[in-house]
């Protein structure tokens, strides 16, 4: 028996649960298929704390409706009672200054006007906020955290479906769409548990893309008829295999961050059939994560926050970067990157006991030893050829010239780096190194030393599908699909085509969820 | 048992303080947050600050089936009740701990053989089932003979049973051995969370412990919509109920303090009838416990294990057997006790009713020292420990 619904939304995490709601909202049919098991639903989302949001302000100038304003985050009892604003404006400034214009204009002052009703939605639907966590004031101004983090938005925002009568299928695979003269149909796809194997080791397996896939079908074969589709399914970056043809070999090493669900399969379906490509194949976010982190689903907690605060060498021992560059928060993207493409794609932070407790502490215990020499040994790092840097970098970090530099630049630092500030950007550069550090330079003279082993984390990639304002994909000659629409992370590349900020990829969920959602149920009904 | 569970409860918060992701469900979050290691002492602390509210669980991308398999409930559970263990004076008494429910059943059951021993001994077996006289005719030796049915009329005098005096010392000395069980074992507590003496803290930092620990809003999740005992829906269930059952028995404890008074103070012995202060008072705490026991055992039953520990769980079960018993054998006294339709004289229930109340009191006395009940002063010492960082508390780490 074929099970017909109005809208078929591929993708449980906010972006698709948006569009579901949208249109189970107005009335519509709505059947949710995720891959991921019920306990694991909500692909990346699930590992977000906060969305970036707009208020107060004046709107850019609208080319439509705008959005109920000037708003204020009715939050209760933090910091974010004083209405301080994050006009429209400035985010829409910061949008295009991360992306260097890698960036849909007119969606993205689309998605900025729409933020602002974000906060206001999920309330109304039974997710909760909460004043800024500690360790991110910086976020403060801009950001709005969900009470409890990105799960608790998506427990809440799933029975808010459920209570709308929303069907959500778990553990689909191998979804087929039928696509015919660029309009969707149906689809067919595999039910039910995964011959017992982990995520981890299935993604794995299945990532060799092997014969002997089909044999481990123990699923029930399923198909279902949809008026319209959302495409929510996110991006590839679970997908080494494909990140294998941007990055080579070099992407086996990388660590996966979030869901290792989001492997792009409905992705490339759509990108076979036709659909146009937005946003830089060869790049994705990554960051520098601790190098014993899980390969999948490592989340927040695998961040090493320390890299300004000391020196980071690679597997040979050598500096290979200005870690005291600029904040952290500001650099730790960069850093992914860098660790990348080092060799063996892993870096080791070191750090001397004068910084402890100065950055947020990390999950995994760091390498510890009274010596250089021998934190070197522990981590299995050539001793000598760390001990040349580190009395290298020390030397460089505590010179008399070096302060003078500093002083003549406006710095506070003196020799013995008694004008540390790792508050704020303090001057305390090294002097005559070839690779600097600009910042929070102090000799590493102060055991016990401590080390963490870094490896590239990914978060996200940035090719995803192109969509018009009505969160319509776009086939390659530039018609819109007739009834395809996309919204998440599988988009996203429209608005951020390239860098970061934070919370925004939730924004786009949200905003081109519900947009989506609205397409999806006019074109149903 | 111990070790494993402090490295297990110490890679927890680890992990949670590289997440923080909680921090606006509790008061555990922020409490982790002002500390980079966890050791023995922060883990009692955090342990007895934690209301088992399952909101961090429920909402805990680390929960299984990941990897790392975090359950913050369940492991602080266990932690708290191996700190209650840890703490507990004297120390052969922990075997209280390890054994919740055995404790509890063997309590009552010698109690009551001694009580029943103790009044079969004084005034014969027959005192066992014959009614005792009314309050009003107490003044008149207590008789074996069938009493005139008219002297029924009115609340039983249950001191012809178990005399005044016999009751003083019993709950008198249990209630010493409580004092004095309840201040080594706080005060080993206080001692281990580095805390002022206790007239040392200002009086704010008390208000402020006390308006948490009498509002529970801890069990709210942060934005007051309560637990998640079973799934990831909140609800109030379980703070309504232990409201009632909280309150209930302040009402009652009130109930007793008051008998004292006007025993001692005023001269006017007990039974008293309505409308007199400890009866209403008494009643109404009787019934307000009623519910809430009910649901607290209800909601216990249908949670989701996953956020409890067993051991834990059977202590929880053995405080609320108590309660449940000396609640319904103290609603059924005075019904007992009172007028026989057509004044017919039957057996009565009274006395051995009377003798199950009396040990349920006693079990729960030393269960006030030496088991379950003992959450509600670590947890209120907790609070206070939490408040007095709040307010003196260095700035928050890794900021």
């Amino acid at each position: 028996m074929t099970e017909c619904f109005d809208v078929i939304v591929l993708g449980g995490g906010q972006a698709g649960l948006c569009a579901a709601i949208t249109a189970a909202e107005a009335g519509c049919t709505v059947c949710i298929l995720e891959a991921a098991p019920e306990a694991m639903r909500g692909g990346n989302s699930r590992h977000t704390r906060n969305m970036r949001v707009a208020y107060g302000g004046d709107p850019p100038p609208a080319r439509r409706r705008t959005a109920s304003l000037p708003l204020r985050l009715p939050l209760k009892g933090g910091a974010m009672d004083e209405p301080t604003i994050y006009s429209f404006q400035e985010y829409l400034d910061d949008i295009l200054r991360v992306t260097e214009g890698g960036t849909d204009r007119e969606l993205a002052e689309l998605m900025v006007r729409e933020s602002a009703s974000c906060v206001p939605w999920l309330r109304r639907r039974g997710v909760d906020f909460q004043p800024p966590l500690s360790g991110t004031l910086h976020l403060g101004h801009s950001n709005a955290f969900f009470l409890g983090g990105g799960k608790a938005l998506v427990n809440a925002l799933f029975r808010h479906a459920e209570s709308l009568g929303v069907k959500t299928h778990y553990e689909v695979r191998d979804v087929t769409l039928d696509i015919k003269d660029g309009r969707f149909s149906g689809l067919r796809y595999l039910s039910g548990t995964n011959s017992g194997e982990s995520v981890g080791e299935k993604t794995v397996d299945s990532n060799n893309d092997d014969d002997s896939d089909s044999s481990n079908n123990d699923g029930m074969e399923m198909e279902l008829q949809g008026r319209a589709l959302v495409a929510a399914a996110g991006g590839f970056e679970a997908n080494l295999d494909w990140l294998a043809e941007a990055w080579g070999e070099a992407a086996r090493n990388f660590i996966v961050r979030g869901s290792p669900y989001n492997r792009g399969d409905i992705l490339r379906q759509l990108l076979d059939s036709g659909a146009r490509a937005t946003g830089d194949p060869k790049q994705c976010h990554a960051v520098a994560v601790d190098g014993r982190a899980p390969k999948f689903d490592g989340g927040i907690v695998s961040r090493v926050d320390c890299v300004p605060l000391g020196i980071v060498v690679n597997r040979d021992g050598l500096r290979f970067y200005d870690e005291g560059e600029d904040f952290w928060p500001k650099r730790y993207a960069v850093w992914g990157r860098l660790v990348a493409g080092q060799p063996g794609q892993v870096a080791f932070a070191l750090i001397d006991s004068k910084v402890e407790g100065l950055f947020m502490p990390s999950v995994f215990p760091p390498a510890m030893a009274d010596t250089i020499g021998g934190l070197a040994t522990e981590l299995g790092l050539p001793v000598a050829e760390v001990e040349r840097t580190v009395a290298g970098f020390n030397a460089a970090a505590g010179t008399n010239k070096a302060a003078g530099a500093n002083a003549a630049a406006g710095g506070s630092c003196n020799a013995a780096g008694a004008g540390f500030d790792h508050r704020r950007l303090d001057g305390c550069r090294t002097d005559g190194l070839s690779i600097p550090k600009s910042n929070w330079a102090r000799p590493l003279d102060s055991p016990p030393f401590r080390g963490y082993m870094l490896r590239p984390g990914i978060t996200f990639t940035y090719m995803g599908l192109k969509v018009d304002s009505q969160a319509q994909v776009l086939w390659d000659n530039g018609t819109p699909a007739v009834n395809i629409y996309a919204a998440g992370e599988i988009m996203g590349g429209n608005i951020l085509g390239r860098g970061y900020i934070a919370g925004m990829g939730m924004t786009i969920g949200n905003v081109f969820g519900r947009i989506a959602g609205r397409e999806a149920t006019r074109h149903a009904s | 048992m111990q070790a494993d569970n402090l490295q297990k409860a110490a890679w927890t918060m680890g992990v949670c303080n590289a997440c923080r992701y909680c921090e606006g469900h509790c008061a555990v979050f922020p409490a982790m947050t002002r500390r980079l290691q966890f050791g023995p002492a922060d883990i009692d602390l955090l342990a007895n600050l934690c209301h088992q509210c399952g909101a961090c669980y429920h909402h805990c991308q680390y929960a299984e089936p990941h990897e790392f398999d975090i359950n913050v409930p369940q492991v602080l559970e266990q932690a708290r009740h191996l700190s209650w263990e840890a703490h507990c004076r004297p120390g052969f008494a922990r075997l209280a701990f390890r054994r919740p429910a055995a404790f509890g059943i063997a309590a009552f059951l010698v109690f009551t053989a001694l009580l029943i021993g103790a009044v079969a001994a004084a005034s014969g077996p027959a005192a066992l089932y014959t009614p005792p006289p009314t309050a009003f005719t107490a003044s008149a030796p207590a008789t074996l003979t069938a009493p005139d049915p008219a002297a029924l009329a009115g609340p039983a005098d249950f001191y012809a049973v178990i005399p005044h005096r016999a009751m003083v010392s019993l709950f008198g000395s249990l209630g010493l051995l409580v004092l004095w069980a309840w201040a080594a074992s706080l005060g080993s507590f206080w001692r281990q969370l580095a805390l002022p003496a206790p007239w040392r803290l200002p009086a704010r930092t008390y208000r402020a412990a006390f308006a948490a620990a009498l509002s529970l809003k801890n069990l709210g999740g942060g934005h007051g919509k309560g637990c998640y005992d079973s799934d990831s829906r909140p609800s109030r269930a379980k703070r309504l109920y232990h409201h009632l059952l909280m309150y209930g028995f302040l009402a009652c404890f009130a109930a007793t303090c008051l008998g004292t008074v006007y025993h001692y103070l005023l001269g006017l012995p007990a039974p008293y009838p309505w409308p007199a202060a400890p009866k209403v008072l008494g009643t109404l705490g009787g019934l307000a416990m009623l519910p809430g026991l009910m649901g607290l055992l209800w909601l216990r039953r249908r949670g989701d294990p996953r956020l409890t520990d067993p051991a834990a769980a059977s202590a929880g079960y053995t405080l609320m057997g108590l309660l449940l018993l000396v609640t319904l054998t103290g609603l059924l006294l005075p019904i007992l006790g009172g007028t026989l339709p057509g004044g017919r004289v039957l057996p009565s229930l009274l006395p051995l009713t009377l003798c199950c109340h009396l040990s349920a009191v006693a079990a729960l006395f030393l269960n006030f020292a030496w088991g379950k009940f003992i959450h509600s002063l670590y947890r209120l010492t907790a609070l206070i420990a939490d408040c007095h960082e709040q307010a003196t508390a260095p700035p928050l780490r890794g900021s």
